[in-house]
C-alpha cells in the first residue's frame, strides 16, 4: 500500500536511494517533528494546577460579583442621594467662578514653565559652583592642584550669581504655592464631596477593580498563554518560603518552599469555607494560615505542620495520604494517586494531622485548641507506652504502674499471677497489658510454658517484696452508705465504677484503675487504711486524700469488699511445670555458658532457685520494671526501641513480616497496635527472638491516639527562631498545666475549656465541680493558695469534694501563679486595698436587694430549691473573689460559665450597648451599678 | 506449565548459568557460522519479541521491564543484537564471496554514493527522526524528579547509571580498587591500544569474519559478554541488597543468601594445614598471602613469557597455551602489551568461576591495607 502510494522506487545511478521517497520522507517527518514541538510545549504547559487556579478564577469572579451586588445593596442610598445633589451645587457654584478659575490655572501654568527654566539655570551654576568650590579649597589649602587654580574673587563671584540663581527659583516656588492653594481652596467643596462619594461606594469600587483583573479578555488571556506566559502570567505558582521551621537536607536545615497554594487557592479566605477542595478555607483560621493567628502562612508554611512535599505541584507528588482504603479508592479514581515513595515525610492522613504539632510543642503537656493531640498523649502516656520506649519528654515522670516493692502487703501470690497471667479477665479496662496466650505464644501450644513464665515471675516478686504486714480489720461499716458516697463524692473522676462500654467513657476517668472486682483483689484492712491515707502505702501515688471519717472509710471499705469477681476468684493459679521451669532455667542459662556447663548448673540448683532466677530473667525479658518499680531493677534500661524520632524513622526500616498492609508508618503502627505480635507470623523463632510487645486493651480510637502521638515524635530540628519559645506566663502556666495533668484535675474540672470527666456521672448539673475558666481571674491568689491546701467549703450543696492533695507549698505556689497567668490575672491587686465610699457600698447594697440575688446565693439549702440555681453565698466574696472579676462575671455570666443558671440582669441591645433596668441608679450608668455592686459584695462580711 | 516455563527462565537467567551459557552459545556461534543467516536473525527476533511481548503479562517481568530508568535496557538488547548480527552477517557473506574469487561485497560497482544528497540528506532524515523519537520518550516517560538524596538512607538496590552496571557487576567479583579504579582505566587504554596492537590491515573498508577470526572473536567476547550482558543482567536481575533475581521474581528485600566468601590464605592456613593465619607485623603477613602472590605473580608475570614459548618447549597438555605464532608475527613489544591486557580481561571470568566454584573471595588479601585481588 505504502509502496504503491510512493510510486515504483527509482535509484537513479550514483544515489543509493530514491531521492523522491526521500523528500517525502523528509516532509513526513518534518510534519511528525513539528507536532511532537508543539505536543511538548502543550505537555510543559498543561498542567494540573493550572486548571484549578482557572477554576478558582471562575469562582472569584462569582463571589466578586456577588459582594459586588451586596456592597451596591449596602450604599446608603438616601446619604449618596444627598452627595449627589450637594456636588451639583458645588459644582454649579463652581462654573460660576469659571473665569477666575480659568485665569488662576493659567498663571499657574505659566508659573510653572517659568520655575523649570529657573530650576534648569540654578542647577547649571551649581554644577560649576560645586566644582569650583573644590578647587578653591584645594587651592587654599594646599596649591594648584591638578594645575588649575581658582581665584577668591572668581569663586565669590559665582557664589553671588549661584545665590542670585537659588533665590529666584525658591520665589517661584513660593507663588506657585500660593496660587496652587487658592485654586484647591475654590474647589475645595467639590473635592471634599467627591471624597465622601468614594468612601461611601469604596466597597463597589475595590470590587469592580477587582472584577476587572479577573476579567476574561485579550490581555488576561494573553498572558497565560503558551511561551509567553513566563513573563507575567496570572497563573502562576504561588510559594512562600519559610525560613524558620526548615526541612533537613543532607545534614543542612534548609528554607522550606511550600507551593501548596498553587491548588488550594481559598485556603486563607474564609468566604471559601464551604468551597470543594483544593479550594476550601482552612478549617482555623484563628489558629492558623492567616496574618493575625499564631501561626500564619507566611511564617509556617503548610508542609511544617501537614507534612508532604511542598515544592511539589501534583496531588501525588505532594504525597497526599489517604484517611482509609475507602478514600485512597476514590483519590485514584479521582486523581490517579498512587504512593510516593520518594519522600521520607509524607502528609499525615487528614485525621492524624495533630501529630505535626508535636514537632514543635512537644515541651506542653497540654495544648488548649489541640483536642485530639491532647488525648493521643493522654492515651500514649497512660498506657506506659514510655515505660519500655525511651520517648524524650517523659525522662522524669514517676513509673506509670505501682511500685511493686511492697507487693506482698496489697496482693496474694494468687490472684498476682491470675492477674500477671490476663489482667484483662480480671478488669477489661486496666491499661496494664496481656503479655502470654498471644499469636506467638498461644496457650493451644505453650500452655505448660506460660504458665511457668507467670508463676516464675510472682515468685520473685514476692520473694523481692518486703515483708507481710497484717492490716487490723476495719471498723464495720455499711456497704450501701459506701455506695452511696462513692458514687457522689469524687471517687468517679478517677475511676470507672462500671466497667460495661469503658471505651465510652470520657478518658480522664479512666487515669485510676476501675473498682470492679475491689473485694476479690485487695484485703479490707488494707483498703480502709488506703483510702483514708494513699501515701502511707504509696508516697508517690497521685491519689488524693477525701477527707473520709473513720465511719466514711469503714461504709465504703465494706461496699468495695461487696465488688466480687466470682470467676476470676475460681480460676486456675498459674503453676510452674518442673519440666518446662528446666527448660526455661537452661535457656537463660545456656545464653552464657556451655552446655555441659549449663547443664551442670541446672543440676544444682533447686526448684526455688529456678524459679527465681527464671524469674528474674524473665522480668529482664518482659521489661515489668518499666511500668513498675521492682527490687533488684533499679538501674535497668528500658527494653523497647526508642521512639523519641520514630515518627522520622524510614518506612524502608519496618518489618512488615508477612503482613498484608500499606507499607506507611500509620499502617504499621496501627497494626502493631492493634496485633503488636503478628509481625512474628510466619517467621521460625526461639523464645528469646520471638516479639515482646504486649495486648494492650486498645479500642479503634485509642489506637488512633496512639499512633497520633507516635508519629509526631520526628527527628527535625529548626533553628530557634522556629521553635515554640514559651513566654514568661506561658512558662509559669505550663508549669500549673503539668501538675494539673499529673493530678488528674480535669477528671473533676473543666480547665481549659477541656475535662469534666465526672460529669458524665453527676445529671445534675448543679452539682458538679465546678468549671475553671477565668479561675485566675476570680480568685485572690492568697485563697486559691490556702484553698488548694486545705480545701474549704464554697458550695454548701455539693456532695462532691475538692480532694486534699498534699500539694507542697511549691506546687500550690506554681498552680496559683500558673492560673493567673493563663487568665492574665495580678497576684497583688490594689483593689483589695481599696478604701469603698460608703455611698457606693449603699448603692450596692440596694441593688443586691432590688435584683435579688441571695435568693439564689444563700449560705444553707432552703426550701426546695434545685441544686442548679443554688449559688456560693457572699460570705466568702471578700476574701475570695476579685472585685474585677465580679463585675466580670455579671457582664456576661455565659462566657464565664457555659450553662450557667446566673441571669444576665445588664443584658446588651442589638447596637451592643448594655441595658438597665434600673435608669434611676446610678444615673443608669451600668458599669458604675455592677461596679457598686461589685464593691459591695467585697465587703459583704465586714 | 507456564509456572515451569517461569522457573527455567528465572534458572537460566542465574549468573552461573547465564554467563556460561552465553559463553559457550557465542563460541558456537563463531564456529558453526551458518546461524548468522538471514532467517536465523528473523527467527531469533521474532522469538526475543514474543518473548518480551508476552512476559509483560507477568507484573514482575513489567515492573522491572517498564521502569522509565531501564528502558534503554531493552534498547540495548534488540540493538546490539542487530548490529552485531549484521556486522557478522556481511563479514560471512563476504568471506563466501571471497572464498567464490569474487570481490567484497562492498566493492560492488554503485555502492559509492554521493555525499550530497544521499548521506548529508539521511544524516538529516536521522537526525529528525531522532528528536521525534526523543521528545515523545521524553514526554511519555517522565523522568522520575526523587527526594534530595539522603546519606543516611541508600536506597537498595543502589545502582549506578545503566552504563557502568557492568563495573558494578565486577563489584561483585573485584576489590573497588580493582573494579572501581585499575579495570575501567585499562578498559579505556585498551581501547585506546587496540589500533597500535592489531596491525592487521585486512578488514579495512568492507566486513569480514575469517580474515580476522581472533581479534573479532576476542574484542565481541568482551563486548557481548563482559560488558553488555554484565549491564543487562545487572539492570534487571539484580535487585535489593544486590541479590540475583530471576525475570518473574518479585523483588524481595528480605531476601537473604548465603554469602561465606573464603580467601586463598584460608584455604591454605586454615582448611588445608589446620592452623591458625599468621599474624603480626608485615612478614606475617606476606607470609601468610604467600600462595595468592606467588599464584597472583604467575598469572601476571610468567605467564605471558610461557605462552611466547613456543609449543614443544611447553610439557604435555599445556601446549595449547603456546602463542608462539603471534609473539613472532607481533614482536615482543606487541605481544607482551596485548598478550597482558588480554590476560586482564580474562581475570574476570577466571575470578567469577573461581567464586562459583569455591565461594573465593580474595586471592591476595591484605585489609590491612585495603589491597586485596
Amino acid at each position: 500500500m505504502v509502496r504503491k502510494a510512493l510510486g515504483t522506487r527509482e535509484v537513479k545511478p550514483g544515489h543509493a536511494h530514491d531521492i523522491t521517497r526521500l523528500n517525502l520522507l523528509f516532509a513526513g517527518s518534518s510534519v511528525v517533528l513539528l507536532f511532537s514541538v508543539l505536543w511538548m510545549v502543550w505537555a510543559d504547559y498543561s498542567r494540573e494546577w493550572k486548571s484549578y487556579q482557572r477554576e478558582f478564577f471562575q469562582m472569584e469572579r462569582d463571589l466578586t460579583a456577588r459582594q459586588m451586588t451586596e456592597a451596591q445593596r449596602a450604599i446608603n442610598q438616601n446619604e449618596l442621594q444627598r452627595i449627589e445633589s450637594e456636588l451639583a451645587e458645588a459644582n454649579a457654584a463652581l462654573a460660576a467662578e469659571q473665569e477666575a478659575i480659568a485665569a488662576l490655572e493659567a498663571d499657574v501654568t505659566g508659573l510653572d514653565d517659568e520655575r523649570t527654566l529657573a530650576d534648569i539655570t540654578e542647577r547649571e551654576i551649581k554644577a560649576v559652583y560645586d566644582s569650583d568650590k573644590f578647587y578653591f579649597e584645594e587651592t587654599a589649602a594646599r596649591g594648584t592642584p591638578l594645575g588649575r587654580a581658582v581665584s577668591a574673587e572668581d569663586f565669590r563671584a559665582l557664589e553671588t550669581s549661584f545665590f542670585e540663581a537659588r533665590d529666584a527659583r525658591i520665589a517661584l516656588d513660593f507663588e506657585l504655592t500660593e496660587k496652587r492653594a487658592e485654586l484647591r481652596d475654590r474647589r475645595s467643596r467639590v473635592t471634599t464631596l467627591a471624597g465622601d462619594r468614594e468612601r461611601l461606594t469604596q466597597a463597589v469600587t475595590l470590587a469592580q477593580r477587582k472584577l476587572d483583573s479577573l476579567a476574561v479578555n485579550f490581555p488576561n488571556t494573553f498572558r497565560n498563554l503558551p511561551l509567553v506566559d513566563f513573563i507575567d502570567p496570572s497563573i502562576e505558582v504561588r510559594q512562600v518560603l519559610v525560613r524558620n521551621v526548615t526541612e533537613e537536607l543532607n545534614f543542612a536545615q534548609v528554607a522550606r518552599i511550600d507551593r501548596c497554594q498553587s491548588c488550594h487557592l481559598g485556603i486563607d479566605n474564609p468566604d471559601y469555607a464551604d468551597a470543594p477542595q483544593p479550594f476550601t478555607a482552612h478549617p482555623d483560621l484563628d489558629l492558623y494560615v492567616s496574618r493575625e493567628s499564631s501561626h500564619p502562612v507566611d511564617d509556617f508554611g503548610c508542609t511544617a505542620c501537614h507534612g508532604g512535599r511542598g515544592r511539589k505541584l501534583s496531588f501525588t507528588g505532594a504525597t497526599h495520604t489517604p484517611e482509609s482504603v475507602a478514600e485512597e479508592h476514590a483519590w485514584v479514581e479521582e486523581y490517579g494517586w498512587k504512593e510516593d515513595h520518594y519522600w521520607d515525610a509524607p502528609m499525615y492522613p487528614a485525621g492524624l494531622t495533630e501529630a505535626g504539632c508535636i514537632k514543635c510543642h512537644r515541651d506542653q503537656v497540654f495544648l488548649p485548641r489541640a483536642a485530639d493531640l491532647n488525648q493521643s498523649r493522654l492515651t500514649y502516656e497512660l498506657s506506659g507506652c514510655w515505660g519500655c520506649h525511651n520517648t524524650t519528654g517523659y525522662e522524669d515522670r514517676r513509673n506509670r504502674g505501682p511500685s511493686l516493692t511492697r507487693i506482698d502487703q496489697k496482693l496474694t501470690p494468687e490472684f498476682a499471677a491470675r492477674w500477671v497471667r490476663d489482667p484483662k479477665s480480671f478488669r477489661p479496662s486496666t491499661w496494664m497489658p496481656k503479655f502470654w496466650d498471644l499469636e506467638n505464644t498461644p496457650d493451644s501450644e505453650l500452655q505448660a510454658r506460660n504458665d511457668t513464665e507467670v508463676a516464675a515471675i510472682t515468685a520473685y516478686l514476692f520473694d523481692r517484696s518486703e515483708s507481710t504486714r497484717d492490716y487490723p480489720a476495719p471498723p464495720s461499716g455499711n456497704a450501701g452508705r459506701g455506695e452511696a458516697l462513692i458514687a457522689e463524692i469524687g471517687c468517679q473522676g478517677c475511676h470507672l465504677l462500671d466497667e460495661t462500654d469503658y471505651d465510652q467513657a470520657d478518658i480522664y476517668r479512666r487515669r485510676g484503675p476501675a473498682l470492679t472486682g475491689t473485694g476479690a483483689k485487695l484485703d479490707p484492712g488494707f483498703v480502709y487504711e488506703w483510702i483514708r491515707e494513699p501515701r502511707h502505702y504509696w508516697d508517690e501515688t497521685y491519689m488524693p486524700s477525701l477527707r473520709l471519717t473513720d465511719q466514711e472509710a469503714a461504709d465504703i471499705t465494706a461496699f468495695l469488699g461487696t465488688l466480687e469477681h466470682p470467676d476470676f476468684a475460681t480460676a486456675d493459679v498459674p503453676a510452674s511445670d518442673a519440666g518446662e521451669l528446666d527448660g526455661i532455667t537452661f535457656e537463660f542459662l545456656k545464653t552464657t555458658l556451655p552446655d555441659a556447663i549449663a547443664t551442670e548448673r541446672l543440676a544444682e540448683m533447686s526448684e526455688a532457685d529456678k524459679l527465681l532466677f527464671s524469674g528474674e530473667r524473665l522480668i529482664r525479658r518482659y521489661g515489668c520494671f518499666g511500668c513498675h518499680e521492682i527490687s533488684g531493677f533499679e538501674d535497668a534500661q528500658k527494653i523497647g526501641v526508642d521512639l523519641s524520632t520514630w515518627g522520622s524513622k524510614m518506612v524502608t526500616r519496618l518489618d512488615f513480616g508477612y503482613i498484608d498492609i500499606p507499607h506507611t508508618r500509620h499502617a504499621w503502627l496501627d497494626q502493631k497496635l492493634a496485633a503488636p505480635r503478628s509481625y512474628d507470623r510466619g517467621k521460625v523463632k526461639g523464645p528469646a527472638e520471638k516479639l515482646r510487645m504486649p495486648q494492650f486493651a486498645f479500642t479503634d480510637s485509642d489506637r488512633e491516639h496512639v499512633v497520633r502521638s507516635v508519629l509526631g515524635l520526628v527527628r527535625d530540628q529548626f533553628p530557634l527562631e522556629g521553635v515554640k519559645t514559651l513566654t514568661g506566663p506561658e512558662a509559669i502556666a505550663e508549669g500549673a498545666r503539668q501538675l494539673i495533668h499529673n493530678y488528674n484535675c480535669r477528671g473533676c474540672h473543666i480547665i481549659d475549656g477541656q475535662g469534666g470527666g465526672i460529669y458524665e456521672t453527676l445529671e445534675d448539673a448543679g452539682m458538679r465541680p465546678p468549671d475553671l475558666n477565668t479561675q485566675g481571674r476570680r480568685t485572690q491568689a492568697d485563697w486559691l493558695y490556702h484553698f488548694l491546701r486545705e480545701p474549704e467549703e464554697v458550695r454548701f450543696w455539693l456532695n462532691v469534694r475538692m480532694p486534699t492533695f498534699e500539694f507542697t507549698p511549691g506546687e500550690a505556689n506554681t498552680l496559683v501563679s500558673g492560673f493567673l497567668a493563663m487568665d492574665g490575672g495580678q497576684p497583688f491587686d490594689a483593689e483589695q486595698e481599696r478604701i469603698y465610699d460608703r455611698a457606693e457600698l449603699r448603692v450596692g447594697a440596694s441593688l443586691l436587694d432590688q435584683l435579688q440575688c441571695e435568693r439564689c446565693h444563700i449560705a444553707a439549702a432552703a426550701g426546695t430549691m434545685e441544686a442548679s440555681q443554688l449559688a456560693p453565698s457572699f460570705r466568702l466574696s471578700g476574701e475570695r473573689l476579685t472585685h474585677d472579676w465580679i463585675v466580670e462575671w455579671m457582664l456576661d455570666p455565659q462566657s464565664v460559665t457555659p450553662g450557667t443558671q446566673m441571669p444576665q440582669f445588664w443584658p446588651r441591645d442589638q447596637a451592643g450597648n448594655l441595658i438597665t433596668a434600673l435608669p434611676d441608679v446610678l444615673e443608669g450608668d451600668p458599669m458604675a451599678q455592677m461596679r457598686a455592686v461589685a464593691s459591695y459584695l467585697m465587703n459583704y462580711d465586714r | 506449565m507456564l509456572d515451569i516455563f517461569k522457573d527455567l527462565v528465572n534458572w537460566v537467567s542465574g549468573p552461573t548459568v547465564l554467563f556460561t551459557v552465553t559463553t559457550v552459545g557465542l563460541l558456537l556461534a563463531f564456529r558453526f557460522t551458518a546461524v548468522w543467516s538471514r532467517t536465523s536473525a528473523k527467527v531469533f527476533f521474532v522469538v526475543l519479541a514474543v518473548f518480551y511481548v508476552a512476559s509483560m503479562w507477568d507484573p514482575n517481568f513489567f515492573l522491572i521491564v517498564a521502569k522509565p530508568d531501564n528502558i534503554p535496557i531493552t534498547g540495548v538488547i534488540f540493538l546490539v543484537f542487530f548490529f552485531t548480527w549484521y556486522a557478522m552477517h556481511q563479514g560471512i557473506e563476504n568471506d563466501r564471496r571471497r572464498e567464490a574469487g569474487e570481490a567484497p561485497h562492498e566493492k560492488k560497482e554503485g555502492y559509492k554514493v554521493w555525499v550530497w544528497p544521499d548521506l548529508v540528506y539521511t544524516e538529516m532524515l536521522a537526525m529528525v527522526l531522532l528528536s521525534i523519537v526523543l521528545l515523545v520518550w521524553s514526554i511519555l516517560l517522565a523522568a522520575p524528579l526523587e527526594q534530595p538524596a539522603n546519606p543516611a538512607d541508600s536506597p537498595n538496590p543502589s545502582k549506578a547509571p545503566w552504563y557502568f552496571l557492568g563495573l558494578q557487576e565486577m563489584l561483585v567479583y573485584f576489590d573497588p580498587w580493582l573494579a572501581g579504579v585499575v579495570f575501567p582505566t585499562l578498559i579505556i587504554v585498551g581501547l585506546m591500544a587496540i589500533p597500535y596492537i592489531d596491525t592487521n590491515p585486512k578488514g579495512n573498508g568492507y566486513f569480514t569474519f575469517r580474515e580476522r577470526k581472533v581479534e573479532i572473536v576476542i574484542f565481541l567476547y568482551g563486548f557481548l559478554i563482559l560488558w553488555s550482558l554484565l549491564v543487562i543482567s545487572g539492570t534487571f536481575l539484580r535487585g535489593p541488597n544486590w541479590n540475583f533475581f530471576g525475570p518473574y521474581e518479585y523483588w524481595d528485600v528480605h531476601r537473604v543468601e548465603p554469602l561465606l566468601n573464603v580467601n586463598v590464605s584460608d584455604f591454605f592456613w586454615v582448611k588445608l594445614l589446620s592452623q591458625p593465619l599468621p599474624s603480626g607485623g608485615f612478614f606475617a603477613a606476606l607470609l601468610r598471602e604467600w600462595l595468592g602472590l606467588i599464584l597472583v605473580g604467575a598469572y601476571v608475570f610468567v605467564l605471558p613469557v610461557v605462552m611466547s614459548w613456543p609449543r614443544e618447549k611447553l610439557p604435555k597438555g599445556f601446549r595449547w597455551l603456546s602463542l608462539r605464532k603471534y609473539y613472532e608475527k607481533m614482536g615482543p613489544a606487541r605481544y607482551y602489551i596485548g598478550i597482558s591486557l588480554f590476560l586482564m580481561m580474562m581475570s574476570l571470568p577466571i575470578k567469577m568461576y573461581l567464586r562459583w566454584a569455591f565461594n573465593l573471595k580474595y586471592i591476595v588479601a591484605f585489609p590491612e591495607i585495603f589491597f586485596n585481588i
